[in-house]
């Protein structure tokens, strides 16, 4: 498999990449994250803008079915533009997105630094072979895990994508930033036998445009015993931090059923 | 302190004539998502603010709908407008109670506290709730984390609260930092804090222009 969806028209059809781990029937978030920030970018509002953020709610389970998605210009004041979106899966509206460009000629003070991550994608470990293609590849610099007084080791790793967004086309850099955004729930191993965790929302905060095919994610959670848990990810490429994104992860024990 | 605004038949109506700012919008646009109809208790997990104009002056009139409901999680979507034109929106992410996992925080918010915006009551008769609170904290961060000088003035065009648990208390801690990497714009993202620790994070978009000489 080498696409996460087929186009058909104007619809995208998912492959078997796009399976959602809760829901099989169903669209991954990074599916989802990856349909609707390829589409994005495709809109003419979106020329030249620089994406300062990017918001996806997920609604609901997005069933297997192809999927259309729409955007529209929402608002547009000096050198600002919010675009706003909708993903229809099923003859219902699965999520929703927003997104904030920057005009490229806005005015700016002399660029802070940057100070590159310290170590690179090809000096981090691949990680074992999954049970499934997901059409992702992570590299491990270090798998959070909690300590036998409650404190938690840090999880950071690179991402790229492997499979094309549809044949032939390949992730842009923002894509990527939104899918390894998704992959917050990679550091709650700890918690996957007695809990369900899904996320009901990506967002993103650039202060840069990122860069080239690998993504880093530093991810710390935010646990405070509420059914509501925060995933914080500090995004990099290689020349340094771009990036801060946000789950929210909503748990249920794994005998309650979801409404 | 005086409060901002007097709500009165679904118009948010000034109190003075400069209470109008980016930060007292955001507050009545968390007033607006936390007074929509639930079928359950719902608590407020987050909330992406949208302030891409300056803020009016005058009346403002107010409206909310549910996107999507549920007695676990409803999405509402909050707007302002003034004569006729919407100049602000949000979208607020609410869930019910219940439990889940916990642990030590990472990276916990350094110790020391700092009082919230002081605006005492946002609207006549009525306290601004915990989390229309830590909303006006968290706008003044960008303020706050401005490390770009006095030549660079910086507005937020938006902001997103993220809660893991209701604040508590009327001491925030905002402990904020701001990234501007020559694009147009920058990017103050901060740990949000209670007494009792950290709760929350905040997020928020602010473009440049010079100071005037």
């Amino acid at each position: 498999m080498t696409a996460f969806f087929h186009q058909e028209g104007e619809a995208f059809a998912p492959t078997a990449l796009s399976a959602n781990h809760w829901h099989p029937d169903a669209q991954s978030g990074v599916a989802l994250g990856l349909l609707m920030s390829h589409t994005l970018q495709a809109q003419p509002e979106a020329a030249n803008g620089r994406l300062a953020r990017f918001t996806l709610d997920i609604l609901r389970p997005a069933p297997a079915l192809p999927t259309r998605v729409a955007w529209r210009l929402a608002n547009s004041e000096g050198t600002v533009r919010l675009l706003e979106g909708e993903l229809e899966a099923g003859g219902q509206v699965a999520a929703r997105a927003s997104a904030l460009f920057v005009d490229p000629t806005a005015a700016s003070p002399p660029a802070m630094p940057l100070v590159p991550p310290i170590a690179a994608p090809e000096d981090a470990g691949k990680a074992p072979a999954m049970a499934r293609q997901i059409g992702l590849e992570p590299r491990f610099l270090s798998v959070g895990r909690l300590g036998p007084s409650g404190e938690r080791t840090p999880h950071v790793l690179w991402l790229r994508l492997e499979a094309d967004i549809t044949p032939g086309v390949r992730a842009s850099p923002i894509s990527t930033a939104v899918a390894i955004s998704d992959f917050g729930g990679s550091a709650l191993g700890d918690y996957g036998s007695a809990w369900n965790f899904p996320n009901v929302d990506i967002a993103v905060h650039f202060a840069r445009q990122p860069e080239g095919e690998w993504v880093q994610t530093r991810v710390s959670p935010l646990l405070l015993g509420e059914n509501v848990g925060i995933i914080d990810h500090r995004l990099s490429d290689r020349r340094g931090p771009f990036a801060h994104a946000h789950q929210v992860m909503f748990f249920t024990r794994r005998e309650t059923a979801r409404s | 302190m005086s409060a901002c605004y007097r709500f009165e038949n679904g118009l948010y109506l000034p109190l003075a004539p400069d209470v109008a700012s980016g930060v007292v919008l955001a507050a009545l646009l968390t007033r607006e998502i936390e007074r929509a109809p639930a079928p359950a208790v719902l608590r407020l997990a987050r909330i992406t603010l949208e302030l891409p104009q300056v803020a009016p002056v005058g009346p403002i009139a107010a409206a909310a709908r549910i996107v999507r409901d549920g007695k676990r999680q409803q999405l509402v979507e909050a707007e302002l407008a003034a004569a006729g034109r919407s100049f602000a929106k949000a979208v607020g992410l609410r869930v019910s109670n219940g439990e889940g996992p916990s642990e030590p925080p990472l990276g916990a918010a350094r110790a020391g506290s700092t009082p919230p915006c002081a605006v005492g009551d946002l609207v006549e008769g009525e306290a601004p709730s915990a989390s229309a609170r830590a909303v006006l904290a968290c706008d003044m961060a960008a303020t706050a984390a401005n490390v770009v000088g006095t030549d660079w003035l910086a507005r937020a065009v938006d902001l997103s609260v993220y809660f893991a648990r209701d604040p508590a208390g009327d001491r925030l801690l905002v402990d904020a930092r701001m990234e501007q990497y020559g694009e147009g714009y920058g990017l103050v993202s901060a740990t949000l804090a209670d007494e009792a620790g950290p709760f929350g994070f905040a997020n928020q978009t602010v473009i440049y222009s010079r100071a005037p000489v």
